[in-house]
């Protein structure tokens, strides 16, 4: 019949129409158009500098400047985190995640991969030194952690924690071998203004690594070794590592954004105590309440890395230790705390002068003199972990803890974490 | 489509021969002239037989010499009729039990409910203009068992969320599809801002005119939504609009005008006895100090002083120095919650005119709502327009079209966690001070907001939060959405068993947004435009191949096959200016900072679809469907297409067994039905592009400040994306089985409708979180499996019927648990919104997980490190702790609460009196659970009254000490506690989880009808006149607004969640209808 063929036809035609158009039909379709699945060097590397300092003189500076009583948080939640109750595993998945194993340190590792694979040397140097940079803060602060399985996105859903003396050693490699790259000529692509930090010059990130080099000798005590990489290091203030911030507000310095957008902390009393206590030339700049002229919390600073100031008392301390001559430990020590000093804007007269009259320097003097100078610096944490000098009351209760609590993600989605005390347990070179 | 519209014409054009017989036609109807669809008609004596179509309609050959026709219908008396002589007949029915004659099922396929071996349920139009709600969404709480309708916020244009039998998707949308007049129209609702801030953003489905509505059927589950694939697995709104008539007169005219009143129901419970301060000292609102843990307010005194821009009535002194102060006066808390809230005033309006004979009809509407909110300033305004249209022409062929015009605009205010929040600075302010500095108009008025230097006037000293009416004033959200819809639908009907119908329509809108911070705004306090655009436009498409007939005198059958189109793109071009130069200019070339965006989103669906059905001797109906959907979300573009990869098929066959027509007749059991489906349906990816990992603009920052934007000093920057895209997604994939029992008691007196259901969803697509040290913080998985289980029990009865009055009952009852079965391997959980909303592996949707306290038996081997340990609160038993006598927090977070409810029950009562009607709808929802976070964060503050009514007492707390033995450690209520780790802003949530159970007069409606006598010689032909009450009284043990709210607004799968949450509203609505 005329009408069963009419009826089986257009069946069939309703389904030939279904497969045949179905490619043009989603062709391109699910292509992202808003994002690249690809970019070079240049664009990794600005990013990956701002996060590293943004973090650094954020999350890590916040955290540790309540441990270190550079600051006191007094309302709401960082209230409950100065009494140490709130330092907690929930407030820690930003500084590991976002900003440090998902944010720089992925990045690195593009960059790093990236640029050997192009015989970019710069960039692959540049990438090693600010792994290692990143590295060491980890295990700085959260000791044992994913190294050798890291990165491996659903291939690796639960990476193994290695061992925190390994990922220092880790550490040593990059950093020879940022050392390495840095002191060659430049291949394939090179870095320049998008190098935010040093402009692409091999030079100056040497330097640089070599101070990262005696850092990472001090926290384990080897004194004369840090010695040496320090000679190798920065020169004078124009040296030294920082990430420059801007004025404009979402361009602006982590503190002045926090003193902006959430207040709640103020200057620490063992600070303000030391500066007042000391006759200090900075005492007048750090007022006990956080306004836009305090030399921390301006929207355009340069948030240290690793200061100049860090690298003179490096050199004080360890020749100290080394039982140099004490008239060398004096001009190095001299020489640290007006490098301190001039740091927040104190000239360099009065910075001398203040310096001459401290005196002949001992641990406690380095070490006090030291703690002033690195004002909301992460490291500060380091130099009173290493000699708990200058003395410090704990907030509350009988301790103040040793190192941050893993995060509350890795916690839950990996079950290699391994349970800490973060009032018992202790980095690896914190013995 | 090119290829579409050709076999369109190849089918027009090939049709040819009709054999020619000789015919009777006719229609079959009920009492009421009602066409019964499927009525059976059989040459007496012989095989020959068929059924009525949709409109009734029957054609029969019959042979000669035999003129007895017998029609039978289930539920009705069979007659026989004689057709000598005639070639058009129309019968009449007797009635036995009243069935709906027809309902609405997938792709608008009319079908007798007899037939159906699933749940359908429809409401009517009068059930939706009498409700009073402002949208039709809003209209349906409580008429259909299992549609559950949330309210996301109080303010004026806040949206709603609908959901069907408990959630399907894990991550993705679990809203139900809605379909108007055959096509799909969007239902989003974009987040401009954080979900747990902004302003209460409207959902498109707002933008329908109530008054345009003929009738809502619900599509609950998969078998009744099988042939709309993917789209339809949340379930499906099927709304059907009102058509013209053809009637005595060629045009009828309707006129409406309501309007309402509302008024904020619940507040929170705020002190009013402590002064702003902190260990009893006051603390003057220039310190800045947020807390009120002052003194007590009767033992302070305000000294009458001029020039304290905080208060006019001067500074605040102790008793001894008032004592010795003229002119000092008693302080006395100031009522801030009141002078906030006014009475929100509704407008409502529509006109409508349709006419129409037997080959064309149309209707044209329009309306305006106009709502100004219970905060000042805030107006939702929408206007429609809509034209429909149809066109018989020829007796074969007819068109039907529609084309509909929305505008709405919005004056939105902040709310939930966020510096200008409104509830947020207003609930935190302390009773000492007055945020209208005692202005009558502070609303209006910058002398309450603004100090004397144009700074920005708060209790705390232009810092921390800002003032009510500065938010009002300087930080609104403005938007407009222009929204076209059309569809036009070709239907060919060349016989019963072949019938053509192509259906497009398309949906496009723009929805602008302008978000100002003025310099000074708390958000932003360099000030800040964000300009946030987005475009939207879909096409869907349907060509439909469908017939219905007889087989032989016992087997009817019916069958679709077709294929269906989709096609969306969204568009949103965002600009953010930062740093105002000059204050009184929020505008983007104002800005020294501008950054800005563009993201563009495309999905294209295919299905390709078939239906049968069998009807056996008018008992038992058979039906089976088949679905092949194409999804383009699963396309990888990285790898050559590969059609299999992204095509999946899914069958259902539903069944319905009436029963009773095998039972003698009888008075007692007049209907019954058992009816039994098994469904299959599955699920792209929830949003474009997951298939691929890619680099976003690099933005660092912490959550706690702004954080960085790029371009930085002249560079931009990219980062690898933390989302890992997964390439080898395949489909989700649901198993529904449902059974069902339809019972009619005594004529039509009694009906009870049960439905279990049981659906099992795998292979669900989720972002799974990672642990950071993978390199990412989530991944795309084909990992989840959920679980629903349900019933849903429907009773409609009539209890009294007498001459002049009837008492009409229909009982909604809605019984879901919708079960987390697993995550991901060694994935326990994954975050929704709201800051604490998560799905927990074996845990019912959306679970509330946050801070415990530590148990005795915390961490021991039956802890699973989720749910919250049975044992004892352990007490801090450390003396030198400050928090020495309090409860310990847990380390971990666990499930302290579920905000999904044990059941839900809706009495829909219509009691009837001559002309009169009331009607009221009693709704009951029973369990559920909320974090009240206001609460949480107030009692911090020291204006929760739980802060203050205890305030200064000394207890010792439930619970045991490390030693095992029970505490007896006295610890004092005061500052020291509400603001510790266990309380207010602590760790512990536990504390701080309510019930959400309700009672509530959703809706009470009194009703006259105008008899059209009443108005005889006028041009008046009849209407009502209205009074309803919305909300005008509910009980629930929730200690804070109105537990019907959600802060993550209605796209986000985080409910459960009151922070600073907008309150919700009780309405009085006055109106009329007239129809000419």
């Amino acid at each position: 019949m005329l009408k069963n063929k009419i009826y089986t036809f257009a069946l069939a035609l309703i389904v030939l129409v279904g497969f045949s158009s179905c490619e043009s039909y989603f062709e391109g379709i699910n292509e992202n158009p808003n994002d690249p699945t690809d970019v070079s060097q240049d664009v990794l590397l600005p990013g990956i500098e701002v996060n590293l300092g943004f973090t650094y003189g954020g999350d890590f500076s916040r955290y540790a400047s309540i441990l270190t009583q550079h600051a006191k948080g007094e309302t709401r939640q960082w209230a409950s985190i100065n009494n140490y109750s709130s330092f907690l595993p929930v407030n820690f998945n930003t500084p590991w995640s976002f900003s440090m194993y998902a944010g720089v340190l992925n990045d690195l590792k593009i960059l790093k991969e990236k640029s050997a694979e192009d015989g970019s040397n710069y960039y692959e140097g540049i990438a090693s030194i600010l792994e290692a940079y990143s590295w060491m803060l980890m295990v700085d602060f959260f000791n044992d952690v994913p190294f050798s399985e890291a990165f491996q996105g659903t291939d690796i859903i639960q990476p193994t924690y290695d061992d925190a003396a390994s990922v220092y050693a880790g550490v040593s490699t990059l950093l020879a071998a940022g050392i390495t790259k840095m002191s060659e000529e430049a291949t394939g692509r090179t870095p320049g203004a998008d190098d935010l930090m040093y402009g692409g010059d091999g030079a100056s990130w040497v330097k640089f690594a070599h101070g990262l080099t005696a850092r990472m000798h001090l926290h384990q005590k080897n004194y004369s070794s840090a010695l040496t990489s320090i000679g190798s290091s920065f020169e004078s203030a124009a040296d030294e590592a920082s990430v420059q911030f801007l004025a404009g507000s979402t361009t602006a310095a982590p503190w002045f954004q926090f003193n902006r957008d959430r207040g709640d902390i103020q200057v620490g009393d063992a600070m303000a105590a030391l500066l007042s206590a000391n006759a200090d030339p900075r005492e007048s700049l750090f007022t006990p309440t956080f306004d836009g002229s305090h030399p921390i919390f301006i929207d355009g600073r340069a948030v240290p890395l690793m200061s100049y100031a860090e690298a003179e008392f490096i050199r004080a301390e360890c020749l100290l230790q080394t039982s140099a001559d004490q008239g060398d430990v004096d001009a190095a020590f001299a020489s640290a705390v007006a490098a301190g000093c001039e740091k927040y804007g104190v000239d360099a007269t009065a910075a001398s002068d203040y310096a001459a009259g401290l005196g002949s320097a001992d641990l406690n003097a380095i070490m006090t003199q030291k703690y002033m100078s690195m004002y909301m610096e992460p490291e500060a944490f380091n130099d009173y972990r290493r000699h708990e000098l200058p003395a410090l009351t704990p907030n509350a209760g009988s301790a103040i803890p040793n190192r941050f609590p893993y995060p509350e993600e890795e916690i839950l989605y990996n079950t290699n974490t391994p349970a800490v005390d973060i009032f018992t347990d202790k980095v690896f070179w914190d013995n | 489509m090119k290829k579409l519209s050709l076999v369109l014409s190849i089918i027009l054009f090939c049709v040819g021969g009709i054999i020619a017989q000789r015919t009777v036609t006719g229609v079959v109807n009920d009492a009421s002239s009602s066409p019964l669809i499927g009525a059976s008609i059989l040459v007496k004596g012989t095989a020959t037989g068929t059924i009525t179509d949709v409109d009734g309609n029957f054609s029969i050959s019959i042979p000669d010499g035999n003129n007895m026709l017998v029609v039978s219908y289930t539920g009705f008396e069979t007659q026989e009729v004689d057709a000598t002589g005639l070639s058009t007949i129309e019968i009449v029915m007797a009635e036995g039990v009243v069935l709906k004659t027809a309902v609405v099922t997938a792709l608008g396929i009319k079908r007798e409910e007899k037939a159906v071996g699933y749940a359908v349920q429809e409401v009517g139009d009068e059930a939706i203009t009498r409700s009073g709600a402002t949208s039709a969404l809003g209209a349906l709480r409580g008429k259909a068992a299992g549609v559950t309708v949330t309210q996301s916020s109080g303010a004026a244009g806040g949206g709603q969320r609908i959901i069907i039998r408990g959630q399907t998707s894990l991550s993705g949308n679990n809203q139900a599809l809605l379909v108007v007049d055959g096509v799909r129209i969007n239902n989003s609702s974009f987040q401009t801002e954080s979900n747990v801030a902004g302003v209460a953003n409207s959902n498109r489905g707002m933008d329908i005119n109530p008054d345009d509505i003929a009738s809502v059927n619900v599509l609950k589950g998969a078998a009744a939504t099988a042939l709309y694939g993917v789209d339809g697995a949340n379930g499906v709104i099927i709304i059907t609009t009102k058509k013209g008539a053809s009637g005595d007169k060629r045009f009828n005219a309707s006129a409406g005008y309501s309007v309402a009143f509302d008024r904020v129901s619940n507040l929170p419970q705020l002190q009013n006895q402590y002064a702003q301060g902190g260990g009893g000292a006051y603390r003057n609102p220039a310190t800045g100090y947020p807390l009120s843990f002052g003194p007590a307010i009767d033992t302070i005194f305000w000294d009458g002083t001029d020039g304290n821009p905080y208060d006019k009535n001067g500074n605040v002194i102790g008793a001894t120095e008032a004592a010795n102060t003229p002119g000092a006066i008693p302080v006395s808390a100031y009522d801030n919650l009141g002078n906030v809230f006014q009475t929100g005033i509704t407008n409502q309006a529509n006109f409508s005119i349709d006419g129409g004979d037997e080959d064309a009809n149309f209707r044209f509407s329009m309306s305006n709502l106009n709502q100004e909110g219970v905060i000042p300033k805030n107006t939702y305004e929408r206007t429609t327009f809509r034209l429909g249209s149809g066109l018989k022409l020829t007796d074969k062929l007819n068109v039907q079209a529609s084309a509909s015009y929305v505008k709405s605009e919005g004056y939105r205010i902040q709310q939930g966690s966020n510096t200008s929040g409104l509830l947020l600075g207003l609930l935190r302010t302390s009773p000492t001070f007055d945020n209208t500095n005692g202005i009558d108009d502070p609303a209006n008025d910058p002398a309450s907001y603004t100090m004397p230097d144009g700074s920005q006037r708060n209790y705390r000293g232009g810092g921390g939060y800002d003032n009510p009416f500065w938010i009002i004033n300087n930080a609104p959200r403005i938007d407009e959405t222009n929204r076209f819809m059309g569809n036009l639908s070709i239907n060919y009907a060349l016989d019963q068993w072949f019938n053509v119908n192509a259906t497009v329509g398309t949906d496009v809108y723009s929805d602008r947004r302008i978000q100002n911070f003025e310099i000074g705004s708390r958000t932003a306090p360099a000030g800040r435009v964000q300009e946030d655009d987005f475009f939207f436009r879909n096409f869907d498409g349907y060509f439909n191949v469908n017939g219905r007939g007889s087989l032989s005198d016992k087997i009817n059958m019916g069958y679709l096959a077709g294929v269906n189109l989709y096609d969306e793109k969204l568009e949103n071009f965002y600009t953010t200016g930062n740093g105002l130069a000059f204050p009184g200019f929020v505008n983007i070339s104002n800005a020294s900072e501008v950054s800005s965006g563009k993201g563009l989103f495309r999905q294209r669906n295919m299905g390709i679809y078939a239906q049968v059905d069998f009807a056996f001797d008018d008992f038992l109906f058979l039906a089976a469907t088949a679905r092949q959907d194409y999804v383009s979300s699963l396309v990888n573009p990285d790898v050559e297409f590969d059609a299999s990869s992204i095509g999946f098929i899914y069958p259902s066959v539903n069944l319905g067994f009436v029963f009773s027509e095998l039972m003698p007749k009888s008075d007692f059991l007049t209907f019954g039905k058992l009816r039994a489906s098994y469904a299959e349906v599955g699920g792209g990816a929830p949003s474009a592009y997951g298939t691929s990992t890619v680099f976003t603009q690099a933005a660092p920052g912490d959550g706690w400040v702004d954080g960085i934007t790029f371009p930085f000093a002249g560079t931009t920057s990219f980062t690898k994306d933390n989302t890992l895209g997964n390439p080898n997604l395949v489909p989700e994939r649901s198993i529904t089985t449902e059974v069902g029992l339809d019972l009619r008691f005594f004529g039509n007196r009694l009906g009870l409708d049960a439905t279990y259901y049981n659906r099992k969803s795998i292979d669900m697509i989720l972002p799974v979180a990672l642990p950071g040290s993978t390199g990412y913080t989530s991944a795309l998985l084909n990992a989840g499996e959920l679980s629903s289980k349900g019933y849903e029990i429907i009773l409609t009865t009539t209890p009294i019927e007498r001459d002049n009055f009837s008492w009409d009952l229909l009982v909604n009852f809605d019984k879901n648990v919708t079960l987390v079965e697993r995550l991901a391997e060694g994935i326990e959980s994954q975050y929704l919104g709201g800051f604490i909303s998560y799905n927990i592996a074996g845990q019912p949707f959306g679970v509330i997980y946050g801070g415990a306290y530590q148990r005795d038996n915390t961490g021991d081997a039956n802890d699973d490190g989720l749910t919250l340990p049975d044992g004892n609160i352990v007490i801090n038993d450390d003396p030198s702790s400050p928090e020495y006598g309090y409860q310990v927090p847990d380390a971990s977070l666990r499930v302290v609460g579920n905000p999904n409810p044990d059941f839900t029950v809706g009495f829909n009562n219509t009691l009837t009196y001559k002309d009169l009607k009331l009607s009221f709808l009693i709704d009951w929802k029973q369990g559920g659970e909320m974090w009240n976070g206001t609460q949480w964060a107030l009692t911090y503050f020291g204006m929760s009254q739980v802060s203050a009514e205890n305030r200064g007492d000394v207890v010792v707390f439930d619970g045991v000490l490390s030693d095992g033995s029970p505490n007896n450690i006295p610890a004092t209520l005061d500052q020291s506690y509400y603001t510790s780790s266990v309380s207010g802003f602590g760790s512990v949530d536990e504390g701080f989880v309510q019930s959400t159970s309700w009672v509530r007069l959703r809706e009470i409606s009194l009703s006259y009808d105008l008899n059209p006598k009443m108005f005889s010689g006028n041009f008046i032909e009849g209407g009502s006149v209205f009074v309803t009450g919305r909300n005008l009284w509910f009980w629930t043990p929730y200690e804070g607004v109105d537990p019907e709210t959600s802060l993550t607004g209605s796209s986000n799968n985080g409910q459960g969640v009151d922070y600073f949450n907008m309150p919700g509203t009780r309405s009085v609505i006055a109106g009329v209808n007239l129809k000419f």
